[in-house]
């Protein structure tokens, strides 16, 4: 018995001795590692691996581990203290991350940097990133949401309607202008009764239907974030505009519609298989559609609304952990990952859009003879985006009802308005609770 | 003396040669299940979100739990609004349907047949086909507008919409009125739409659990079972004039009462904890609306989605509860229906 209660004794000294060594950030070489941690997916793996070789290279006293992986990884890690240095993160969770001290706030950081600005990004992929005035993150990437249009439709309903022909979508498209265009293109071409083609497709996620509420000059939550505002008469008209394009007009495939020949019913590849002639979405959706694509289609803002042009704006950042041990190192590693030569590798990479200016500006006018033409509408319309400042992590599971909510007027199971009001009353729900347990966002 | 102590020592080594063997898989148990269990039904009484230490609670999400509407709701009570132990519920309706459809496929692929080993292979191939393989093609399967299954209700549906209007007009005759051709469609369907349909997906789930859960293990323990079963009981059985109903109501069943026993007991256990996989890779976490959310999938959405991690520990304790005393109860029904030996 006693070599069983010897050998158990062994078997956790060896553990311990184990847990210490994985500790060890000083490698035998000298060197530090860092751990940065990314998404896992294998295009970012590639080029992640590639611009860690280049930050190595120029700073020789360092060596960083890629993590990659997904939420669920990252926050087991952060529970076990072995938290990764750098960590890409959805701007909707840094106010989570930084009430629970998760992270590090980079003000300190970059008021003692001299070389470094703020200035570098857009204004609004910063501000997404601040918690309680404390800025928490620097941003990685993302895009607003514009139009993909398929120029070849317009053109094909021009030469067919040399009397009516329609405009490309641009800046002084307005509501009415966009309904009308999409149902003039909205065609059944081998007259079966079926539509073949729909001149847009309209959904009603949380990455868009918010777009048309605050274009109409409402809101999905009060300035003071207590009290959701889905229930008014602006957002409701919005919401109903959005359902009336889909059934009444009949240009927009509902949630229920088949296109007919379609491979998938998703709306990247009903527009790539010309089923659809303008698609609501982020620059995410390059990767799907470059050199992809076997005719003509471009980018353009979205129509203006009764009150404003919002969009919305979806994004990430690099956030530092506050159990590292190496802040001046992670520093020079965070200012590589948002600078102008990393940038430029993840845009390549297919990570949306760069939210450094400098390199934006210069990818998305010097690529001639590859659609889109009118790339650099993705830098103009960020003027226009809003974050999603309605997301709330701590508010999960009424999230998702009330999405559900909104779904389900795309499957013509609630009108708008009976829709908006359930929206309210559970999101509203929601929002109390949080403030309750938790004192709010 | 000397020959009894010699005997005690050769016993003491035989037993610890015995510890030894088992040690490496009991620290396994202790330190990776039994520690995590314990470490769960303590966090049933904290507030931990992974990243501040866990806050005692006591109750509380045991009692949030009890009034947790979108975990007991019944469609009855709100239109197309499944909660997620329904959804558990009546996706283990299909149990004694795969249990009865095991014992057959059992039946016949136990009959001396020259190439039976052939078909015994084929119906156990979705037991060893990766799980994430099988979904794929179900979805394709049931995608609505390519898939084989409602290409084959589309050719069969001018038949059966002649039929329809056919029950339709007589029901108006009687002063009954039913709804348009195709009873199911969704508001512009004309087929199922499967897996996009808050009404079909538990049925699409169902359909596809039966297929792998029929020609699985469980056809493999019957197989066994009835290989075990004296050919002397059907032969006098026979001489006594028993047809073959009798021969397998009164001899086959309860000779494999107790396999069907364990099989059901297993798969009540099963049923509760699953339907993660199918919710995470064929409905987009749980969709349309929640509508394939089981409860294994409930306290992953509260674990990582949402960082609740105590309210998931607490569902998985309520959930071990039910198990537990659904288990008591077919052990002890088990006494009635239950023949061994």
């Amino acid at each position: 018995m006693k070599v069983v209660v010897w050998l158990l004794i062994a078997l956790v000294l060896v553990g311990i001795a184990y847990s210490f060594s994985t500790c060890r950030a000083e490698q035998s070489d000298g060197r530090v590692e860092l751990t940065l941690f990314d998404w896992n997916w294998p295009p970012y793996n590639k080029m992640n691996r590639e611009r860690i070789a280049i930050f190595e290279r120029d700073n020789p006293d360092i060596r960083v581990r890629l993590v990659t992986g997904n939420e669920d990884k990252y926050l087991t890690m952060v529970s076990g203290n072995v938290a990764p240095d750098i960590t890409i993160t959805d701007h909707t969770v840094i106010g989570y991350f930084a009430k629970r001290n998760a992270i590090l706030p980079l003000d300190d950081f970059i008021a003692a940097d001299k070389d470094f600005s703020l200035d570098m990004f857009f204004p609004i992929t910063v501000e997404t990133l601040r918690y309680r005035g404390r800025l928490y993150a620097l941003p990685s990437s993302g895009s607003p949401v514009a139009m993909f249009y398929n120029k070849e439709l317009f053109d094909e309903y021009n030469r067919n309607h040399p009397k009516e022909p329609l405009t490309y979508p641009g800046g002084e498209w307005t509501w009415d202008d966009f309904r009308h265009a999409a149902k003039a293109l909205t065609q059944d071409r081998d007259g079966d009764g079926k539509t073949d083609v729909y001149g847009a497709i309209i959904s009603f996620t949380f990455h868009r239907f918010p777009i048309y509420v605050w274009q109409n000059g409402g809101e999905i939550i009060s300035k003071d974030q207590k009290r959701c505002l889905m229930d008014s008469p602006e957002a409701i008209a919005a919401m109903q505009w959005l359902h009336d394009i889909m059934f009444v007009d009949g240009s927009s495939p509902t949630a229920y519609t088949q296109v007919e020949g379609a491979s998938q019913q998703t709306s990247g590849i009903l527009f790539k298989e010309q089923r659809v002639a303008m698609l609501m979405s982020t620059r995410y959706s390059y990767s799907e559609f470059i050199g992809k694509t076997n005719f003509e289609w471009d980018i353009a803002p979205l129509p203006r609304g009764p009150v404003n042009r919002a969009t919305i704006y979806i994004g990430g950042g690099w956030m530092v952990s506050s159990q590292t041990r190496h802040p001046e190192k992670v520093w020079r590693l965070l200012k590589f990952l948002v600078g102008n030569k990393s940038s430029q590798m993840s845009m390549v990479c297919g990570r949306a859009m760069a939210t450094n200016r400098e390199v934006a500006e210069l990818m998305t006018t010097n690529h001639p003879g590859v659609p889109p033409a009118n790339d650099h509408v993705w830098v103009e319309v960020m003027a226009d985006a809003r974050p999603k400042d309605f997301e709330f992590k701590e508010m999960g599971r009424y999230f998702r009802n009330a999405r559900a909510e909104m779904n389900y007027i795309s499957q013509g199971r609630r009108t708008p308005a009976e829709a908006c009001r359930n929206f309210t009353r559970i999101y509203q729900k929601g929002l109390d609770r949080f403030w309750k347990d938790e004192g709010g966002p | 003396m000397k020959k009894g102590k010699t005997i005690t020592t050769w016993r003491r080594r035989a037993a610890l040669a015995g510890y030894l063997f088992i040690l490496p898989n009991a620290l396994g148990f202790l330190i990776f299940t039994s520690l995590p269990v314990l470490a769960s039904l303590l966090l049933s009484l904290c507030k931990w979100d992974l990243l501040t230490p866990p806050k005692w609670v006591g109750l509380e999400n045991f009692r949030n739990l009890l009034a947790d509407v979108d975990f007991w709701k019944v469609p009855w009570m709100a239109p197309y609004e499944h909660g997620f132990m329904f959804n558990t519920l009546v996706m283990m309706m299909a149990i004694p349907v795969s249990i009865l459809l095991s014992l057959f496929l059992a039946t016949i692929l136990n009959q001396k047949l020259r190439g039976m080993v052939l078909f015994r292979t084929l119906f156990f191939l979705p037991s060893i086909t990766a799980g994430i393989g099988t979904m794929l093609l179900w979805m394709w399967l049931l995608h609505p507008d390519f898939g084989i299954i409602n290409a084959v209700l589309g050719n069969a549906y001018e038949g059966l919409s002649w039929m329809y209007d056919g029950v339709r007009n007589v029901a108006y005759w009687f002063g009954g009125e039913l709804s348009a051709w195709p009873p199911w469609g969704g508001p512009n369907g004309m087929h199922p739409k499967w897996l996009n349909d808050v009404n079909w997906a538990k049925p699409s789930l169902i359909m596809m659990g039966l297929w792998g859960s029929m020609g699985g293990m469980n056809m493999i323990l019957y197989l066994a079972a009835l290989q075990n079963v004296p050919p002397a009981l059907y032969e006098a059985a026979k001489i006594d004039g028993a047809g073959a109903w009798q021969r397998f109501w009164k001899i086959t069943w309860p000779m494999v009462s107790p396999t069907t026993f364990f099989i059901f007991i297993m798969s009540i256990i099963g049923g509760f904890q699953g339907g993660f996989q199918q919710a995470h890779i064929m409905t987009d976490g749980g969709g349309p609306a929640g509508s394939t959310t089981t409860i294994g999938f409930y306290i992953y959405q509260n674990a990582y989605m949402w960082f609740r991690m105590g309210y998931a520990a607490s569902i998985a304790w309520l959930l071990f509860l039910i198990v537990l005393v659904l288990t008591l109860i077919n052990w002890h029904a088990s006494k009635r229906f239950v023949h061994y030996g």
